[in-house]
């Protein structure tokens, strides 16, 4: 052996460990490493995350999907049947004919949208509204109130945080097929023109239409009575009715930006007048975009339904502050059109209160 | 060997606590031996080997292998020696004291005591340059390709210092130990 494989010898034999059996300091440092190791691919994940959204939110055409996706959420994913007029045996008929009496509803209530997890992925403008504290449990939750108001001009919707900050803001007109979502929070707003199929659509839409629907899509059951607002209510409740409501859209699209599970609706009568006092609806989502990508529990209470009340038109179309940016639609796009048709899905079962009566009326003005 | 090492880079990167169990297996003796030749304290070595695992932890997700995974650590681990070195926090005397323990402790490697501790002193003589490449070369198994590459040297003066570093230890344990 010459020297230099001597030496070499010699110096693995003085410094190498004798063998390779553990040490105490081995589950030191690998406990160390591994809990270093799963806090830094969280963290990465999260950075890839927001750099999606970075990305999404860069793109022209995504972004315009992903923000209308989000604000239209409030609109879509919490507006169940609503005051779906729940058909039941002995008082569809007088509901019906309660609710076509009047001309305008105004309601106020809560949405409540409970996380498995709270949501690390979200556009950074709605950071402000995932900085409090999970749930003891792990889950989060975010509480929004919400204002509603429909009449045979328009639908328009207000959605306010827990604070009473408004978060978002939209109004369609009826006439004009114009939709407009304000989203105070970013300062910006999305403007869409309801593509003539989904006006149609929307004006197919009538009471008798959308009973007829839940009978053959929904199994729906009496439920109470209950005390409600003083009245002993008779209730109906629907389930089933979640792929009905998006029927006719792309699954892949609506998969990705509303993957709805399951959906409970309830609406209360009051025996008395035949209307609805107030109206429930409970739907879980799996990971889309508007769950920001987290399994979810969005629920939604109207318990202050106010018939015949005015109702501002200017409502229907919001105006737009002069510093509000514009998150353009790209024309005649799917998207856009799975947009108008989501708010279309959204404004539906209240529509088919009054458009069947906006429609009468038309023909009563025109033959007049 | 590289294949398994993308292999397990690539699960170390979805974060799969058994990839960093067997990198760590798979390469803790090589980096042990390294920082024990150049700090010449075991806790030190230690410690140090503790910090380069947490840190290669720590780019989880996102750690792109350039070369060998060993070189990379084993540079990692000389590197951090070196700031430890020269950080000069650990007193001397105390430095001398743990190498003197470290020398006597002949159960901790397959060489008696009076052999180790004329190649650990003899060791302790070298220049930093020269240990840096004696030990990489010799205890961490790189070549002296990949550590001029990981050094961001050339290949010609790894290979002088590892010469003229050889060299002394020759001159320094000739008398000593049977050449």
């Amino acid at each position: 052996m010459n020297h230099a494989k001597k030496i070499r010898e010699l110096l693995l034999r003085a410094y190498r460990p004798d063998g390779d059996r553990p040490e105490p300091m081995d589950e030191r440092i690998l406990s160390d490493a591994n809990a270093t190791m799963k806090r830094a691919v969280t963290d990465h994940q999260d950075r890839r995350r927001v750099d999606l959204w970075r990305r999404i939110m860069k793109s022209p055409y995504t972004r315009t999907a992903a923000m209308l996706a989000i604000a239209l959420a409030a609109l879509s994913f919490l507006f169940p049947p609503r005051n779906g007029i729940v058909p039941a045996s002995v008082a569809l008929a007088d509901v019906q004919k309660a609710v076509q009496a009047k001309e305008t509803v105004y309601a106020t209530g809560t949405r409540t949208i409970t996380f498995v997890e709270k949501p690390t992925f979200y556009p950074p403008v709605m950071a402000g509204l995932f900085e409090k504290e999970s749930n003891e449990d792990g889950s989060f939750t975010l509480e929004f109130k919400a204002e509603s108001f429909l009449s045979p001009a328009g639908f328009a919707h207000k959605v306010y945080s827990e604070d009473g900050e408004l978060v978002l803001q939209a109004g369609i007109h009826n006439e004009t097929g114009a939709a407009i979502v304000l989203l105070p929070t970013a300062k910006a707003y999305v403007r869409s023109q309801m593509l003539e199929a989904y006006q149609e659509r929307m004006a197919g839409f009538t009471i008798q239409g959308f009973v007829d629907m839940l009978y053959r899509t929904g199994e729906y059951r009496e439920v109470g009575p209950k005390r409600i607002q003083g009245v002993d209510a008779a209730g109906f409740e629907v389930s089933g009715w979640e792929e009905r409501i998006l029927e006719g859209f792309s699954p892949t699209i609506i998969k990705l930006l509303f993957n709805l599970e399951a959906g409970t609706g309830r609406v209360w009568i009051d025996p008395q007048t035949n209307l609805p006092v107030q109206t429930e609806g409970e739907v879980k989502l799996k990971p889309c975009v508007v769950s920001f990508f987290k399994n979810a529990d969005a629920k939604q209470v109207d318990d202050n339904l106010q018939w015949d009340v005015e109702i501002d038109e200017k409502l229907f179309s919001p105006e737009i502050p002069e510093d509000y940016q514009e998150l353009k639609i790209p024309s005649g796009t799917t998207v856009g059109a799975v947009a108008s048709g989501v708010v279309l899905a959204g404004a539906a079962p209240w529509c088919v209160f009054f458009v069947r009566r906006s429609h009468r009326r038309a023909r009563v003005r025109s033959t007049g | 060997m590289r294949l398994e090492d993308r292999w397990l880079v690539r699960r170390f990167n979805a974060g799969d606590a058994g990839a960093l169990r067997r990198i760590y297996e798979k390469y803790k003796s090589d980096l042990l031996s390294v920082a024990r030749a150049l700090l010449n304290d075991a806790s030190a070595a230690e410690d140090v080997l503790h910090d380069v695992v947490v840190s290669f932890a720590s780019q989880a997700g996102r750690f792109v292998l350039r070369g060998s995974l060993k070189g990379y650590l084993a540079i990692c681990v000389a590197n951090r020696a070196r700031n430890v070195n020269r950080q000069g926090a650990r007193l001397e005397l105390s430095k001398r004291a743990e190498s003197r323990r470290m020398q006597a402790d002949a159960s901790e490697s397959a060489l008696d005591g009076e052999r180790r501790s004329a190649v650990v002193a003899a060791m302790e003589q070298l220049p930093e340059a020269q240990r840096r490449a004696v030990a990489l070369h010799v205890l961490g198994g790189l070549r002296f390709r990949e550590i001029a590459q990981q050094s961001d040297e050339s290949i010609n003066t790894v290979q002088s210092r590892y010469r003229y570093g050889l060299k002394k230890l020759r001159s320094l344990l000739n008398g000593q130990v049977d050449l």
